[in-house]
């Protein structure tokens, strides 16, 4: 991968040294792969010293630093503005995804966007915790009635809610998968090993083990994959960071994984992320975790190793759009069994077309 | 080496191929186009600018005209921001301006550097005018106005602003005009160069000027503030500058910032900082002649 164009990124990444090495040529390709990758300010994680970035391509990343730490602020007020609700509840609130890196200060918050706050609560309680979110500011947008029974139906999570005061919108799960998927996972297992946010009341992650499995669960089930490598690095970060402070951290990974049905989702995540960032994960785990191979995991890396590059004109071949494409469809396979997943196929571009013709052209 | 070193041709085969990296104020730009109006507007109205020597280029446009049987009903042009479309297609007589407003966008999206007001900006002996405007204020016209009578061009469109030392950063570039400004200026000042006219884009008829020579020469030249005016067009009135209570100037101005909620707390010092040094007016004016001549007062005050 060194030589080649699409490697610019992730061999900066692999090997942060050779920062000092780099001409205008190699930053303004890495820059622009960075930006569309949606990392741009996170390349400074791995770059701890700035002043051998070239000021022109460091701009461009204090630029978007600063749009991040925004983002920390407003997170934060965001959640205390939930913690006043959680006090008012006997069930846990946990706080998921982006929010819960900014709160538990994990390196892989700081220059990241983001905009939705994610929390799930119990799913017996959720109804509950969206009608208190209600009567305190937050709004749910008009849906269509179909698209409210699909979430309330089928999905982990409700539609999601608009804070009026700020424009902040907020998702509320009670699963990490949808009802639907085609992996069962029992959220009350991810429940019994939450851990309470020191500094407020009520208030959750979860553990860094389930943090890491929720993070990947989501990578490998999704079809989005734009941001396909900063969701990999995120990993990478995590990994690296709880490898550090705990010894047995992968130990109980993939015990954790076995328990939560999740080992697919573990082989792919440290499959990629150690062939894209190289992260240190001992021989023996990444044999145990062989278990959750594919049937054909050769056809699968044709796949993700396309669309994992950064999503850039630069990293393209001729079958990364195809490639892409075919996780989105997959994610959809995921997501719901064909007779459920044919009918809202279905429906939703009916409703599409409908509201096509509505709309006039300007 | 400035860009009018290139033979029309060697200008004509950059854009189409690998791009031309042009010094745009304190920017590297890389535009990439095969459309007849970019290239000819650029070549033109952009002679001045400096060619980058660094291989770097802070944004990556390329303009290109619609494809298929789009080329012969209603013809378009997509804007893209390093392979990415922000936009969505606009005429293809519009391609230039798209090319300007595009470029607007990639500054006020990606310099948070700067604290970056929307607003035209001028300089007299070593002091900074800004003057911020809701659109239809007439700020373009009466900065085209100045430009031609001794002004130097920062911007007609934002000014960016260093939040240690509040000092304005110029980023001179064609100014656009609209609909009637394009006939004032014509008889305001009639040695001014034009670029292309584009009819019958939704915001009417558009057009841009060549800014001074000087401008473009002295774009790496920053200066500090002395006056925020607000200026107002209004026809057949007396002209009027009034000062403005500071407070009411500050919101104003902040309501202007491209960037305030990005730069929170920073943004907030600078914009309150710089309405406390500076001197604030609220100016309204039929006359560009009138509003020339009091500017004129200003700067030698």
């Amino acid at each position: 991968m060194r030589d080649t164009k699409f490697g610019a990124l992730i061999n900066l990444i692999r090997d942060p040294d050779m920062a000092a090495e780099l001409d205008m040529v190699q930053w303004d390709l890495i820059v622009r792969q960075a930006r569309s990758s949606r990392m741009l300010a996170g390349l400074l994680n791995y770059l701890s010293d700035r002043d051998v970035i070239p000021a022109k391509a460091r701009k461009h990343m204090e630029s978007v630093e600063k749009q991040a730490n925004r983002t920390i602020i407003s997170t934060k007020w965001e959640v205390s503005l939930v913690e006043k609700l959680a006090k008012q509840v006997d069930y846990p609130v946990v706080v998921l995804k982006g929010g819960a890196y900014v709160l538990r200060g994990y390196k892989c918050s700081r220059g990241r966007i983001f905009s939705d706050l994610d929390l799930l609560v119990p799913e017996k309680n959720i109804y509950d915790f969206e009608r208190l979110l209600k009567n305190n500011g937050w709004k749910g947008e008009k849906l269509h009635p179909y698209d409210q029974k699909y979430y309330r139906l089928w999905m982990h999570e409700l539609p999601p809610l608009t804070n009026t005061q700020t424009g902040a919108s907020l998702d509320l799960h009670h699963n990490i998968l949808p009802k639907t998927s085609h992996i069962k996972v029992d959220a009350n297992r991810f429940l019994e090993n939450i851990v309470p946010l020191k500094s407020y009341e009520n208030l959750y992650t979860f553990s860094p083990e389930d943090m890491v499995l929720h993070s990947l669960t989501h990578l490998f089930h999704e079809g989005e994959f734009e941001h396909g490598l900063r969701d990999l690095v995120d990993l990478d970060l995590m990994l690296r960071q709880f490898a550090r402070e705990d010894a047995d951290f992968f130990e109980r990974l993939e015990s954790r994984a076995i328990t939560l049905n999740l080992q697919q989702p573990l082989y792919y995540a440290l499959k990629y992320v150690t062939h894209f960032l190289l992260t240190p994960v001992p021989a023996e785990i990444l044999e145990r975790c062989e278990q959750g191979r594919p049937l054909f995991p050769g056809l699968m890396d044709f796949f993700f190793i396309r669309a994992l590059r950064p999503a850039h004109i630069s990293c393209d071949d001729k079958l990364t759009a195809f490639a892409r494409w075919g996780l989105y469809v997959r994610s959809h396979f995921l997501r719901m069994p064909l007779y459920l997943l044919i009918p809202h196929l279905l429906r939703k571009a009916y409703m599409a077309r409908m509201e096509k013709e509505q709309t006039v052209e300007v | 080496m400035i860009l009018s070193d290139l033979s029309d041709d060697e200008i004509q085969q950059a854009l189409a191929g690998d791009g031309l990296n042009l010094e745009i104020g304190p920017f590297t730009t890389c535009v990439k186009s095969k459309i007849p109006a970019v290239i000819d507007n650029i070549r033109h109205l952009y002679r001045y600018n400096s060619l980058s020597n660094t291989n770097f280029a802070d944004f990556h446009i390329e303009l290109i005209a619609s494809t298929g049987l789009r080329r012969f009903y209603k013809p378009k042009v997509n804007f893209f921001f390093d392979g990415r479309l922000p936009f969505k297609p606009l005429p293809y007589a519009q391609s230039f301006a798209f090319f300007e407003w595009g470029l607007n966008w990639c500054v006020a999206n990606h310099a948070h550097q700067y604290a970056i007001v929307h607003a035209a900006v001028i300089e007299k002996n070593g002091f900074v005018a800004i003057m911020p405007g809701s659109p239809g204020a007439g700020k373009s016209t009466l900065c085209a106005a100045l430009v031609n009578r001794g002004w130097r061009l920062f911007s007609d469109e934002m000014a960016l602003i260093n939040p240690e030392t509040l000092h304005v950063i110029p980023i001179p570039r064609p100014i656009s005009l609209k609909n009637e400004s394009i006939n004032i200026i014509k008889s305001f000042a009639p040695d001014v160069e034009f670029g292309l006219l584009a009819e019958d884009t939704h915001k009417g008829a558009i057009t841009h000027i060549m800014p001074p020579k000087f401008s473009i020469e002295l774009a790496g030249t920053s200066a500090p503030v002395k006056w925020v005016i607000f200026p107002k067009y209004k026809s057949a009135v007396p002209l009027e500058l009034n000062e403005m209570k500071k407070a009411e100037a500050a919101m104003q101005f902040a309501e202007q910032g491209f960037n305030y909620n990005v730069l929170g707390e920073q943004g907030f010092d600078v914009m309150v900082s710089l309405i406390d040094q500076a001197s604030v007016y609220r100016l309204e004016y039929s006359s560009l002649d009138d509003a020339v001549a009091k500017f004129a007062e200003l700067s030698n005050e």
